[in-house]
Parts: C-alpha cells; sequence; structure tokens
C-alpha cells in the first residue's frame, strides 16, 4: 500500500469500506505526518488528536458492525477556523474571538460529522477570513508547502496548505471573493467554491453576507465532489439557501467534455490584470488539451475585471465593515493590522455606494448570464502568476489588483481551481466556471481535464525537509 | 507610502473613520488614505445614473412557512 | 348631474353593466362631466384622458355587447397614480425631473387593469417620486381634500385619495412605501390597502424604495379594494421581489363575519409613541367596540415603539430614494422640490454600513411578529395621528421629528389596510388601519369589511359645490427649519456633501442641517453589537429563467 497520507478519499473509501483499512490506523497515520510537519507549515490553529481517534475509533466499529456510511466515513478531514465546532474553540484567527467556544455546530460540521468524518482540527485562515498574511496575530499564517517561504494563498490558507501536504485529504474552506480557489491555486490542489445558495452558512463566520460561499478544498476533482456531496442541500436556517435539488455530483464526473461550449476569458488575465507568461501558456495548453478532449474552446468577452472588482470590493467591505464594526471601534487593538486595513476604509462608503454597486452587481450578473446562454463553462486563469514570496506581500496589493476570482462571486455562480501547470517549481491554476447551480458541469470538465493531464498526481518537495519558518 | 496624502481628504478620511470611541493612530490614517486612493478609484467605476427600474442584486421575499394556507 | 351614476361603487356598477343596465360609456360619460365640474376644485389629476377613456368605454361597451363580459372591472372608470408606467401617456412622477416622460410600456399594473377592462381616466397626481408631502414648486399642483379644499389629502398616492373620495373615479392605484396609500386614504375617508409585499407586481411604477415599495388599491368600500386587487394580485416574472405565492378569491373571503377572531389593539403606538388628538382616539374606542359587537375578542397588543421601525424604514428607504435619483441629484437638483429634497438629501449622511445594519434590524423585526401574528388575527391601531391637517401647516421637518403610525407595516411586509371610521368635528374623516400576518390579505379585509357593513361612513360623501367661489392660490413655499447645527457640525455635513458629489444651495444646506440631527439619531440607535449570523433582510437570489 502506497503511504496512507498519499491516498485520496475516493482511494481509502473503499478500503475502509471493505476493511482493508482502519479508520484509526488511517487517522493516525496523519496525525503523526501533522506532528512532524505542523512545525513548518502552522495549518492549524488547534489540534483535536484525541476527538479525531474517538471518532476514528467509533467509525471502526460502525463499520465493523456492517454500518458504513458512505465515502467519508472513518476519512480524517480539517476546517477552516471560521467553522462553529461545538465545544471546540473556533477563532476566526482572530485574537477577538481567541477563546470562543461555540455551543453548536455549523451546519456543514455536523453534515460532515453525520457523514463519519473524522476531524483532525480547525484550520489556519486569514484573521476573519480576511485580512492576511498577517504576523501580529496570536497564531501564525500558514505557509505553503511547495516552498514555506511562499505565500499559501487566501483566506482558505491552513486548508489548501494541509491538504498539498497531506496532512488530510480534504478540508473545508470558504470564499467570499477568492478565499477557496486561490490557496487552492497557490498550493496545486482542486477547490470548489459551489453556488451560493448551495451549501448552508449557518454557523459560519460571516465575511459579506452577499457574497459568502462554503466549500471543499482536495487533492482530487473526484474528493471535491465527495466532500461537497456531502454538504450540499436546502438549509432553511440559512436565509440564503436555496432549496434545489442536488444531482450526485460523483455520477457524471466521468461524462466527458465533448461537444461542450467553453467559453475562454482570455482578456481577464492577458489585459484586464495581465499575467506571467508561464500563466498564459498553461492556460493556452489547457485550452488545448479540453479542445483535444473534444470541447468547443472559444473566447469570450465578459466585463472587465475591474468593474468586478468595484462591484465585489464596495460590498463586500461594506458588508464586513457591519460585521466588525462595534468591535473594531470600540477594541481596535484586537484586530491585526492587515485586518484593520481592509475592513476600516469600509466606514468611509455611503449607503449610495452600497446600493448603486448593489444594481450594478445585478447587471454584471446578467452579462455572466447571457454569455452563459451560449456556453456550458467559462475557462480562466485563477491567478496572475505563482504564490508570491510571504514576506514580500503588502496590504494594498488586495485593493490595487482585481483578483481574478472576484468575477464568479459577482455572479455567484460555481468555480472551481485547479493546477494547470508549474512554474519554478510553483504551482498554476485554472478555474472553470459555470452555470448557477451547476456544479456538476464544473466538476466535470475539471475531472476531465485532470485526468488527462498530470498536475494532480505531483507533490511538494515538504518531506524532504528544511528550516521551521522563522 | 511615502507621498503626502491631500490634507483635506486625510481629514475627512479620519472623521469618516471615526465611529464609537475609537481615534486612529497617525500610522493607521495614512494606511486609510493610502487605501483610500484604490477605493476610489473603484467607487468612479461604479455607474450612479442609471434608469430607476434597475434593482439592487440583494432583494426582500418572505421566508416560506410550513403551514401556510 | 346625476350624482348617482358616478357615486357608484365597483361593485354595483359592474353588477349593472353585466346586467346591460349601465352602459360603460354612459358612466365614463358621467365620469367625465364630474371631473370637469369637480377637479378644477380638487387638482387630483395630473393628466386627464379623456379622449382616450371614451374610446376605450365604447370598446368596453362593444366586447360586452358581443357577450364577452371579463369581470367586475370591465368599464369601470379607474385612474393610476402617476407613477404607473402607462404606453404613450406621459408617466411624470409629478417632478419637473420626468415632465416630458412617455413610456413605451404599460405597468404591470396598469397591464392587469386593462386586461380586466377597466378604463383608465387619467394619471393621479401624487407628491414628487411618491415621496415629499405636499409642495407648491412642482410642475403640477398638489391633490386637494374634498372634505376641506384647504386641507392636505395625505400622500403620496394624493390624487388617488382625493378622485375615489370625490367619485372622479371608481377606483385608483397607489403606491405605499411608507403610508402613501393608507394616509391618503385615511385623510380622505376612503379604504386603501398597502398589500403583503412581493403580491402586487412593482414592475413598471416608478421606484420610491425597492425594499419598501408596495402597490396597491384606492377605492371607496372595502368590496371594491378587493376587487382591485383581485385584478393587480400575482406573480410576475419582471418583478424580482415578486412572491410566487397562489392568489386568494379576495371578493369571497370578505363574508363569514369575525365572530370569534382575535384582534390586538396595539394601543401604545396611538397612546405613547405617538399620541393622536382626542377625537381620533374616541373613533378607535368606538371601532373597537363595533368589533365586539361583531363577536370578535379584542385585546391589547404591542409591538416596538413606533420610532423603531421608523429609524430602520428611513435609513434603508431614503438611501435606496437617494441611489435612483442620484445622477439627477448631481447635475440638476434644482430640478427637483424643496420638500422632496428636504427628505432625499440628508440621505448623503448615510453609510453603508448604516444600511446594512437597518437590513439586519429588519430581520430581526421580522422574527419578532411571528408571535404577534401567533397572538393575534389581525392588529389594529389609528390610520393617521389625526384629521387630514391644513395645506399650509406642512413643514419638511416634520418628518424627521416624529415616527409614523402606517410604516412599522412597511417594515413588516404584512398586509394594511385603512378605512374610515368616522368624522372630526370639522367634518374630516378619521381613518382605522388593520394590519395582518403576510399574504394574509383576505383576513384583513374580511374584517375592514365587517367594520364597514357595520357602520353608516360609507353613506356620506365630501361635500362639494363645483362652481361655487374658490381660490386656487396656493400657501408659499416654507422656509426651511432652523438649524441649531454648530459650526463644526455644519462642516461636517457640508462634507458629506462635498463627498456625494452635490452643489445644494444655502436653502437646500440649511433644511439638510436642521434634519441632520434627527437622522444621526436614528443611525446612532442602529450600531449596536449584533450576531454575526444576523444576515440583513435583503438577500441575494438568482434572476428567474437563471436557474
Amino acid at each position: 500500500m502506497t503511504d496512507l497520507h498519499e491516498l485520496s478519499i475516493a482511494e481509502a473509501a473503499p478500503l475502509i469500506e471493505a476493511r482493508r483499512l482502519s479508520p484509526v490506523e488511517l487517522t493516525e497515520a496523519l496525525l503523526r505526518r501533522i506532528e512532524a510537519l505542523e512545525g513548518r507549515l502552522h495549518c492549524f490553529i488547534t489540534r483535536t488528536p484525541e476527538l479525531a481517534l474517538e471518532r476514528a475509533r467509533v467509525a471502526e466499529v460502525e463499520i465493523a458492525r456492517g454500518g458504513w456510511r458512505g465515502p467519508l466515513h472513518g476519512i480524517p478531514i480539517g476546517l477552516k477556523d471560521i467553522y462553529d465546532t461545538a465545544g471546540i474553540r473556533t477563532t476566526g484567527h482572530s485574537r477577538h474571538a481567541e477563546h470562543r467556544i461555540p455551543k453548536a455546530d455549523a451546519a456543514v460540521t455536523d453534515r460532515l460529522a453525520k457523514a463519519g468524518t473524522v476531524l483532525l482540527g480547525k484550520l489556519a485562515t486569514h484573521e476573519f477570513a480576511t485580512g492576511g498574511p498577517s504576523f501580529d496575530l496570536p497564531w501564525p499564517p500558514a505557509r505553503n508547502p511547495w516552498d514555506t517561504e511562499r505565500f499559501t494563498g487566501g483566506s482558505s490558507s491552513g486548508s489548501g496548505a494541509g491538504v498539498a501536504a497531506g496532512l488530510f485529504a480534504g478540508a473545508m474552506g470558504s470564499d467570499t471573493g477568492g478565499s477557496i480557489r486561490l490557496p487552492a491555486a497557490y498550493c496545486g490542489v482542486a477547490g470548489i467554491k459551489p453556488t451560493f445558495g448551495r451549501v448552508s452558512r449557518r454557523g459560519v463566520i460571516p465575511l459579506a453576507w452577499s457574497f459568502d460561499s462554503c466549500g471543499p478544498l482536495a487533492r482530487t476533482v473526484e474528493d471535491s465532489a465527495i466532500l461537497l456531496q456531502a454538504i450540499a442541500g436546502h438549509d432553511p436556517a440559512d436565509p440564503a439557501s436555496a432549496d434545489v435539488a442536488v444531482p450526485d455530483f460523483r455520477a457524471g464526473l466521468r461524462g466527458g467534455v465533448a461537444g461542450l461550449r467553453i467559453g475562454w476569458v482570455r482578456h481577464f488575465y492577458e489585459q484586464d490584470r495581465p499575467a506571467r507568461p508561464e500563466v498564459i501558456a498553461a492556460m493556452e495548453e489547457a485550452a488545448g488539451v479540453l479542445r483535444g478532449l473534444g470541447a468547443h474552446v472559444e473566447e469570450v468577452r465578459l466585463p472587465n475585471l475591474k468593474a468586478f472588482q468595484a462591484c465585489y470590493r464596495i460590498i463586500a467591505m461594506t458588508e464586513s465593515f457591519a460585521v466588525h464594526e462595534p468591535a473594531m471601534t470600540r477594541h481596535p487593538a484586537e484586530f491585526g493590522e492587515v485586518t484593520r486595513y481592509r475592513v476600516l476604509p469600509g466606514a468611509v462608503l455611503s449607503a449610495a455606494d452600497y446600493v448603486q454597486a448593489q444594481r450594478y452587481q445585478r447587471q454584471l450578473l446578467a452579462d455572466v448570464l447571457e454569455v452563459l446562454r451560449d456556453h456550458d463553462a467559462f475557462i480562466t486563469a485563477t491567478t496572475p502568476g505563482p504564490a508570491p514570496k510571504i514576506e514580500s506581500m503588502r496590504p494594498e496589493a488586495n485593493f490595487a489588483d482585481p483578483p481574478l476570482t472576484a468575477p464568479f462571486n459577482v455572479a455567484n455562480c460555481p468555480a472551481l481551481s485547479l493546477c494547470n501547470g508549474f512554474a519554478e517549481g510553483l504551482p498554476l491554476a485554472m478555474q472553470v466556471a459555470g452555470r448557477p447551480f451547476d456544479e456538476a458541469l464544473v466538476l466535470r470538465v475539471a475531472y476531465a481535464y485532470e485526468q488527462a493531464t498530470p498536475w494532480h498526481t505531483r507533490r511538494p518537495g515538504i518531506d524532504a525537509g528544511g528550516a521551521d519558518p522563522p | 507610502m511615502s507621498e503626502p496624502h491631500d490634507p483635506t481628504l486625510r481629514a475627512e478620511l479620519e472623521q469618516l473613520a471615526r465611529l464609537g470611541d475609537a481615534t486612529l493612530s497617525a500610522q493607521q490614517l495614512d494606511q486609510l488614505c493610502e487605501a483610500y486612493v484604490y477605493l476610489e478609484a473603484m467607487l468612479g467605476r461604479i455607474p450612479r445614473d442609471r434608469p430607476w427600474q434597475d434593482e439592487p442584486m440583494n432583494t426582500f421575499r418572505f421566508p416560506k412557512r410550513g403551514d401556510e394556507r | 348631474m346625476t350624482a348617482a351614476t358616478q357615486h357608484l361603487t365597483i361593485a354595483e356598477a359592474a353588477r349593472r353593466i353585466q346586467a346591460r343596465q349601465l352602459s360603460p360609456v354612459e358612466l365614463t360619460e358621467a365620469v367625465l362631466r364630474w371631473i370637469e365640474a369637480a377637479n378644477p376644485q380638487l387638482d387630483a389629476f395630473v393628466t386627464l384622458l379623456a379622449e382616450r377613456a371614451l374610446d376605450e368605454a365604447r370598446q368596453a361597451e362593444r366586447e360586452i355587447g358581443a357577450g364577452r363580459y371579463r369581470g367586475p372591472l370591465h368599464g369601470i372608470p379607474l385612474g393610476l397614480k402617476d407613477i404607473f408606467n402607462t404606453a404613450g401617456v406621459l408617466t411624470s412622477g409629478h417632478s419637473r425631473v420626468m415632465m416630458h416622460n412617455v413610456p413605451r410600456q404599460d405597468a404591470t399594473a396598469t397591464a392587469r387593469l386593462r386586461e380586466a377592462g377597466a378604463i383608465l381616466v387619467g394619471k393621479l397626481a401624487t407628491h414628487e417620486f411618491a415621496h415629499g408631502g405636499p409642495s407648491f414648486d412642482l410642475p403640477w399642483p398638489p391633490a386637494r381634500n374634498p372634505w376641506h379644499r384647504d386641507h392636505f389629502t395625505g400622500g403620496s398616492s394624493s390624487g388617488s385619495g382625493a378622485a375615489v373620495a370625490a367619485g372622479m373615479v371608481l377606483g385608483a392605484l397607489g403606491s405605499d412605501t411608507g403610508g402613501s396609500i393608507r394616509t391618503p386614504a385615511a385623510l380622505s375617508g376612503v379604504v386603501g390597502l398597502k398589500p403583503t409585499y412581493g403580491l402586487v407586481s412593482r414592475h413598471g411604477v416608478i421606484t420610491n424604495s425597492y425594499t419598501f415599495d408596495h402597490v396597491g388599491p384606492l377605492a371607496w368600500t372595502v368590496e371594491d379594494a378587493a376587487l382591485l386587487l383581485q385584478a393587480i394580485a400575482g406573480h410576475d416574472p419582471r418583478d424580482p421581489a415578486s412572491a410566487e405565492r397562489p392568489v386568494a378569491d379576495y371578493r369571497a373571503a370578505l363574508a363569514g363575519g369575525i365572530k370569534g377572531l382575535r384582534i390586538g389593539v396595539l394601543r401604545h403606538t396611538f397612546e405613547q409613541d405617538l399620541p393622536v388628538q382626542a377625537e381620533m382616539r374616541a373613533a378607535l374606542e368606538a371601532a373597537l367596540d363595533v368589533f365586539r359587537g361583531l363577536g370578535a375578542e379584542v385585546s391589547d397588543a404591542r409591538m416596538r415603539p413606533l420610532h423603531e421601525y421608523y429609524a430602520v424604514k428611513i435609513t434603508i428607504a431614503e438611501a435606496e430614494l437617494y441611489a435612483v435619483h442620484e445622477g439627477n441629484l448631481r447635475t440638476r437638483v434644482g430640478d427637483f422640490g424643496e420638500d422632496f429634497l428636504g427628505r432625499c438629501l440628508p440621505a448623503c449622511l448615510i453609510r453603508g454600513h448604516d444600511y446594512v445594519q437597518a437590513q439586519r434590524e429588519r430581520r430581526v423585526i421580522l422574527a419578532e411578529m411571528e408571535a404577534l401574528y401567533d397572538r393575534h388575527d389581525v392588529l389594529v391601531t389609528c390610520g393617521a395621528a389625526g384629521p387630514a391637517p391644513r395645506l399650509d401647516a406642512w413643514r419638511t421637518i416634520a418628518f424627521w421629528q416624529r415616527p409614523s403610525l402606517t410604516t412599522p407595516f412597511n417594515v413588516t411586509g404584512g398586509p394594511a389596510l385603512t378605512q374610515c371610521m368616522g368624522f372630526s368635528a370639522a367634518g374630516l374623516p378619521l381613518g382605522l388601519q388593520i394590519a395582518g400576518r403576510p399574504f394574509a390579505d383576505a383576513t384583513v379585509l374580511r374584517v375592514a369589511h365587517a367594520y364597514e357593513q357595520a357602520t353608516p361612513w360609507r353613506r356620506k360623501r365630501p361635500p362639494l359645490e363645483p362652481g361655487a367661489p374658490f381660490s386656487r392660490q396656493l400657501p408659499p413655499v416654507p422656509d426651511p427649519a432652523t438649524a441649531e447645527a454648530t459650526p463644526a457640525q455644519r462642516d461636517r455635513i457640508a462634507m458629506f456633501v462635498r463627498r456625494a458629489g452635490l452643489t445644494l444651495s444655502e436653502r437646500h444646506f440649511e433644511q439638510l442641517c436642521a434634519s441632520a440631527p434627527y437622522l444621526e439619531a436614528m443611525l446612532g440607535g442602529l450600531r449596536k453589537e449584533r450576531d454575526w449570523g444576523l444576515e440583513p433582510a435583503n438577500v441575494f437570489s438568482f434572476p428567474r429563467g437563471a436557474v
């Protein structure tokens, strides 16, 4: 058997079901790996090894009695530390909530527990999923397993880094402007932001209510589908939750892309935010791969990336300031510098700015949907280059450059990021986005591409050793 | 950033950011001025004059109730 | 002059039209003659469509003659507040800003009335863009109260209230963002229903506030209001807030009485929060006796103090109104009337997070209402603080100084109806307000109908004397309220004005400075610690057809 930490969920599940692999054995292997690598990766805010072993033992007993619940039974996972966990500290990676212990589980926490997963712990993020990477918080930022000097992407940083490093096969992140897809990109894994309303946000610390989406990060597209299956579905307790039927995401994965019409959004990364040549080359190659698989790939135009950025930021900043307003103005010292930098400008926005941005959002969404009438999915780059050095990052970059991910938050469509090549030994990534509630097709396109390319089999060199970050 | 910020703007932003008891340190105010340059550019991209028919994205709807007639 | 003809109810006129005892042409001609006689004293119309109305009446007559009777609105002369789009007909919003605006398409409500066979007699006066109080600086004068022409009609569906009360139309549509159907109904002595939010399409109706705009009927009787609601209620994919719910048979629901029905009296609203005039209170107590006599269980009920609903509504609605007009406010602010600006301009002080906090507070309010709805089938209070004030008594600052009795039900979004519950010593109508659970519009109508049947108020029409000497002289535009702002406060307000890209005259700025403290107090009250999970009440959803 390969190293247990190498197993995907799809590989481990049948072994567990067949009782050829014990959840306890798998959990112990991952706990050992975490023990060995956490000093260099800083993926965790809170580790829950005893609880994990206990849950693994329960899973083992249940499965032994013939009570296998499905492909997540006995699978160790991690949760971004904005998902409430009853009795387990949930901090939002903030001093402000350093000792906060929720009484109830988030909806997703609960669904994953019911699916039989084993919780390894709570994962590093940016403070309240917004300001990072930061060095003035009670916990350090996570490090990129491909190069610990590099940024993981955020804000689902621990989720991306931990999945890439094999600390767990899957983790939950959240995505308001790219926070699942960006760490997925920089860490070379798959991350899907489902359609807004597809997954309940109950019990997840908000960043901006109009865009917050919960979704998984995993090493493979198939594992993403398995995780999404467990968490998708209507929840009346989340006001934005959509009462839309949930298909079998895994069943359609192997349908291929022959005949699909894929809109290639080149201007995002060639003109609106010019990417590095390696990114452009990787996208050319990816388009070629999809064409080779029988898809019709043709260039399409969406509104300028800066239009999406303006709309997204004005709404998101207004809402995130509203989330943190009283605390931030009363106890500013409890927030990190980068967080204040990102959140405080929300104070200067007028209600008219917010309402006009919301009206603009309706227009931009209509523009996106118009192109989706003739196209089944979009492809574009996820980032303009590989992960930057963590020390080189400046907070204003967050405002200066329009993120390639935000258009699909403004449109609230499903969007997945997966690895489509390497530059300087660091992963590059492509987004596949689709129609509202058509995650199945997004996953299908991504799966076809993934299976036709070698990228998902590459692993970071973290095992080779190296010094702990300062 | 090293370039000095427009003092009027700086004073305005200081007023706007003053909510409750908190006042900003000079450094925090510098950062706010710095961020505002980008914010202003974004604000400039939002259309202000559009037909009244254009609704905001978020709308109000009553949740469905189980016992509804 | 056959006063009787135009004073028919819709229900009675419809019965006669269906039985071919009354011709739509004959009815329309009578109505037009009456308008010609009475409107010069009332200014209820922005646009009179005499020729078109007669054409429509002749067509209705032909259809009915050919056996194609469409239903109870067929051949009935109606009016529309001048914010409802009418294809090919001026739709001005009673504003200089849109005084040449001729839409190409009908609003959904307009189209539904046409489909029902109604005859459009004209477009009715409103306040500027359905906001503002009576204004004396607009291209058209404000409507006057048919019960006393020096008095206000209530607004903003002013022409609708006046025209229905005077019998110049048999029914009308209005809109209600903070009370704009119910207030003119109360002050003009007619029935006005603000239906549940989402029940009637807002498509093609000039926006006041996206979040709080409701379209609904004004009519002489509750039954007529039910007939009008029937025609306009129902899902419209072109209105993003339109509800996808079954529509009841509102007329059928009128029957059955109110025995055993639980009526909650929101006593604190008219005794403490906004103490109403003595004769108003006496009329309400008498109305409660009527309810008891009809077998209803009457008990006291309590909601939040009125000013809390008001703060939520003002913060959200003024911000939205401001956004709607932002372009014109920057480039041609002088084309708006002063009263409109006195309400709208202070919105430049509202910040994005204030708007979001108000939206979150609304979600709490909506949840609180559930307990009230469980205890009471309907809630009652006064429809206004007193009878109609004089036109020259209106001051813009009053909008900022005190809450209203109608606004809570824009915030709850449930149905609310106002009807006549008697008259003041001076002969002006007094209004009763009945509110209900969202989508329980039929229950509200049933209670109102029972009350109406048990009381004599529908027997009295306004004492109009066409041809009597009458001065059309308007009061002067009131001077701005005196602002007591310190120089520092003025500087701060000036900063917001500058940042908003506005250039204001001294009068506009003074009015803004006078209003600012009231608005800031409302905003301050909304700034408080809330659970993270408490979301704004307005939420994202994909447009229909996208999923």
